[in-house]
């Protein structure tokens, strides 16, 4: 009895000494790896950020349509977040081995005092716990604090008055975020306590002693492996810019496996490579600590290639996704302005009728176009016969040869541009003009106005009377609906058949959203002549595009800044896991008489190599992705996306100098401290 | 001969008020070029401490310490990093090779961070090799070289920058006794062929029996000295033995 109630004090007293152990060596942890905590309150903090969109205090403000749009953005977060959580927990996973490795031999010693493993795995899980609800704690702190900022972005991107001030939280992404994060930690809770369980004592002790085993591989054996690896990304870059991202087929995934390959090639070779440059160049190799930075390196890259490949090939991604992203918003951006020049705009649903009196019809089909609009105007598309191929003979693009081009009369096309107020043309007769809403082909139509190109049509030469190519709209529409259209002279106009009909009206100046919602109820059908007749509104469009617009953005730097903080982090942790393995160097270095500048010089040359030489390659991955990026972008219209993306490599070259300069501080740090101790 | 080191009233005090240890209290001796001098006594006897003093990584209290004529004790920061780095050679317990770097880049090292000219430190390198028999392994990393060629790899980078003076603090320590005979052999050899001055401080009688001089130091003063002059290593061994045994007999009086 009294044995037992011993024992269980004794189990008692263990417990307390087990949790204070734990958090003392926590303690201790977050001086040591304070990159491993700012990547995971990072990665908490981004998490909780992009899936509190739906915060009921932003959506309060919202119409009908834009909540439907937040509504599939959240939809859209709760996918790409199951991905990056595994993401995210690839890289909590990757950084706790080096947290462990780091701590073999203080496992050792408790191992030696007699602890049990299960002890160990305790305290271990213990720690994890701990930094896991503290990084969990700071993060979603951070989180909540920065989302006051990201719903200014997203009111403002909506149009939203904000009448008072009110603190967005969303309960649903606290929980998302808690549960999703816990679910991680008990991974890395389950793999540490596995690899403790594996842990034989002998090699806790000697984890110190245990170094890496140099393999260097012959000089040839590297040569060819580079050439080889530039030879596989040269043919996965020419596939990539020859076929585009139009087609999303094998060709595209050959390329890319093809670039992954490539770049495993070029690390795996590269340092082999460079060390017999440098070494055939005695000054080079023979100057300061050199020779020493470069076998470092060389030490490690050996086995280390496949990580630096990694991150390098997410810093491509994370790269060419956020500089992407903002051009392709920007692009979108043009886009909806254009094709909304009118409130609304009406077209027959059926397709075999194209011509009546539409604002009778309608009027018959019970809608008060006088209350609606302040003014309408019909007008009608006329078959001319010609295609796009036909109208510009070899300057056209193959996969364009067979669009229809239509026509619209001079007469009815200043009408239009009347109601838009916008200016007006004149053309005489034996003339045509051409309206151009697609970018890629101005140059081949620029050519033929140039040239003075004549076009047949209704048995008429017509020659162009404009040099220069218009560019506006003539209807509210998702998208563009003629690729081309020519302006004609009004009497070969009316000479021609209808092709299609429409009508265009401003709204009257008043509660527009009233009006839309009495145009809800499409189509309307004129109980008449039996004509059905559809709208389009140019809110429905603007909601639509700025939506997909902002829910893409955001998708896109959410994994394009996620990728950024993973590349870094892993790169940082790994530097500075290094950084105490070289203490015992740099210690024997200083007592040569090497100075601490010359020391520092030398971890800051590793530091920066190690980050430059992924960075090096997925810059020149990047420009290679973002040019065929912008090869489709330029079908969406013209964007000047150029700036755009020096914005976003800014952004990202930011995060990385902060991780890169937080390293070789860490780094210098754990010399120094190792050296003084 | 010129005198290399001069060891002149040298203190060293531990600890602050009431608390005072003398490591070193009032040593003087000198050393004069091309010597080989061990320093012997028990733990806790200072030479550890006379040493680091001497390889300006510890500061004295009172006392000048002179090397080549050059008070070491008023050399500060940069000064000090230099003068350690062209006057003073080391030869550490465990070889301390670095394990990233070749033989030849081991060496090389200690020549780089002077910054001596690529030309003349590969024709340096190459030469000492040449003296060391270490020619063959110069392309080999520590993990691949024997003790006896690790040492002479560290020996190497020890003489290489032609320093005026050679530190070896307990160089046999960590060594089985086939290894420590290889490597005082060498140390013996850098002596007598490249006419080095070193200065050696052991506890281990065996160990200081390859040098020409020595001096025992109890409780932070000079006890003796002995000269090895025309004996065998054996005898002189005989007479280092005398001297401990004596040592010994003098600490069991007072306890």
């Amino acid at each position: 009895m009294a044995g037992s109630s011993m024992l269980s004090r004794c189990s008692g007293v263990m417990q307390m000494s087990l949790c204070k152990l734990s958090f003392q060596n926590v303690r201790k942890s977050i001086k040591d790896y304070t990159v491993y905590f700012l990547t995971l309150m990072l990665g908490v903090c981004l998490f909780y950020l992009f899936n509190a969109l739906d915060s009921q205090a932003l959506v309060q403000g919202m119409s009908e349509i834009q909540q439907d749009i937040v509504q599939m953005m959240v939809e859209m977060m709760a996918v790409i977040s199951v991905f990056i959580s595994v993401v995210l927990g690839c890289l909590i996973l990757y950084a706790n081995r080096y947290l462990v490795k780091r701590r073999k031999k203080e496992f050792g010693i408790y191992m030696l005092l007699g602890m049990p493993k299960r002890k160990i795995s305790g305290v271990l899980a213990l720690e994890t716990s701990f930094i896991g609800l503290f990084s969990l704690a700071v993060g979603l702190a951070l989180g909540v604090f920065l989302s006051q900022g990201l719903s200014i972005v997203v009111s403002q991107l909506f149009k939203i008055q904000y009448s008072e001030f009110q603190v967005v939280f969303s309960p649903q992404a606290l929980v998302k975020t808690i549960l999703y994060f816990a679910v991680i930690f008990l991974v890395v809770m389950v793999f540490n306590v596995r690899t403790i369980s594996k842990c034989k004592l002998i090699d806790l002790i000697q984890a110190e002693r245990k170094n890496e085993q140099v393999k260097t591989r012959r000089l040839w054996v590297c040569v060819i492996l580079f050439l080889l690896s530039l030879g596989v990304l040269g043919t996965a870059y020419a596939m990539i810019i020859k076929n585009g991202l139009q087609t999303l087929d094998g060709s595209f995934t050959l390329s890319i496996v093809l670039g992954i390959v490539g770049t495993i090639l070029f690390f795996m070779s590269l340092s082999g490579f460079l060390l017999r440059v440098v070494k055939s160049n005695r000054k080079l190799y023979l100057k300061n600590l050199n020779m020493f930075v470069l076998r470092q390196i060389n030490s490690k890259v050996n086995t280390a290639f496949l990580s630096i490949s990694i991150v390098c090939v997410l810093l491509f991604f994370a790269i060419t996704i956020t500089s992407t992203a903002i051009g392709f918003n920007s692009a979108m951006n043009a886009d909806v302005e254009q094709s909304t020049p009118y409130s609304a705009t009406f077209g027959y649903t059926q397709s075999e009728r194209v011509d009546g009196d539409m604002r009778q019809e309608l009027i018959d089909a019970g809608i008060d176009m006088d209350a609606i609009f302040e003014a309408t105007e019909q007008y009608s598309y006329r078959e001319t016969g010609v295609t796009l191929g036909g109208l510009m003979g070899n300057l056209c693009p193959q996969k364009s040869e067979d669009h229809i081009v239509n026509g619209i009369s001079v007469e009815r096309y200043n009408a239009l541009m009347r109601l838009q107020g916008k200016p007006e043309i004149s053309l005489a007769d034996g003339e045509y003009a051409v309206i151009s809403l697609f970018a890629y082909l101005n140059d081949g139509l620029d050519e033929i106005l140039q040239n003075g190109r004549t076009v047949e049509i209704g048995g008429q030469e017509l020659r162009p009377g404009k040099q220069q190519i218009l560019n506006t709209a003539l209807e509210t529409a998702m998208g563009t609906n003629n690729t081309v259209v020519l302006i004609l002279p009004q009497t070969l106009a009316e000479s021609l058949p209808v092709a299609d009909s429409f009508l265009c009206g401003q709204y009257r100046a008043g509660d527009t959203d009233a009006f839309d919602d009495m145009l809800a109820a499409e189509p309307f059908v004129s109980p008449a002549n039996g004509a059905s007749i559809g709208v389009t509104l140019a809110n429905e469009i603007y909601w639509t595009q700025t939506g997909t617009r902002v829910a893409f953005l955001f998708v896109l730097l959410y994994i394009g800044v996620v990728f950024m903080i993973v590349a870094a982090a892993a790169l940082a942790l790994q530097q500075l896991s290094e950084a105490s393995d070289n203490v015992g160097r740099y210690a024997l270095l200083s007592k040569l008489g090497v100075d601490r500048k010359m020391i520092n010089r030398s971890i800051f040359s590793q530091v920066a190599i190690y980050f430059l030489i992924p960075m090096a390659l997925a810059i020149v991955h990047s420009c290679v992705g973002i040019y065929v990026v912008l090869q489709m972008l330029n079908a969406f219209g013209e964007p000047n996306s150029f700036l755009h993306i020096l914005t976003a490599g800014g952004i990202i070259l930011a995060i990385y100098l902060v991780y890169f300069f937080a390293t070789y501080a860490g780094c210098k740090s754990t010399v120094r401290q190792q050296r003084t101790a | 001969m010129s005198t290399i080191l001069q060891v002149q009233g040298m203190q060293k005090y531990y600890g602050s008020r009431g608390v005072v240890t003398k490591a070193v209290d009032n040593i003087s001796f000198s050393v004069e070029e091309g010597e080989y001098v061990g320093i012997m006594g028990v733990s806790g006897s200072g030479k550890t401490t006379l040493l680091n003093c001497i390889s300006t990584i510890d500061t004295v209290t009172a006392g000048t310490i002179r090397i080549k004529g050059k008070d070491v004790t008023a050399l500060k920061g940069k000064e000090l990093e230099r003068f350690r780095r062209e006057e003073l050679g080391f030869i550490f317990q465990d070889f301390n090779l670095l394990d990233t770097l070749t033989a030849y880049e081991n060496i090389a090292l200690a020549l780089t961070i002077l910054g001596e000219k690529p030309d003349e430190i590969h024709r340096k390198v190459l030469e000492v090799a040449t003296k060391l028999n270490i020619s063959s392994i110069l392309s080999k990393f520590p993990y691949q070289m024997s003790g006896g060629e690790k040492q002479r790899t560290a020996s190497a980078r020890a003489i290489i920058t032609n320093p005026s003076l050679i530190l070896a603090d307990e160089p046999t320590g960590a060594l089985d006794s086939k290894s420590a005979r290889m490597l005082l052999e060498t140390i013996g050899m850098l002596n007598e062929q490249m006419k080095a001055t070193i200065l050696m401080v052991t506890h281990d009688a065996f160990t200081a029996s390859y040098a020409k001089r020595i001096l025992f130091i109890k409780d932070g003063r000079i006890f003796n000295e002995i000269l090895r002059g025309e004996d065998t290593r054996k005898e002189f061994f005989g007479r280092i033995i005398d001297v401990v045994t004596l040592l010994g007999g003098d600490a069991n009086v007072v306890m």
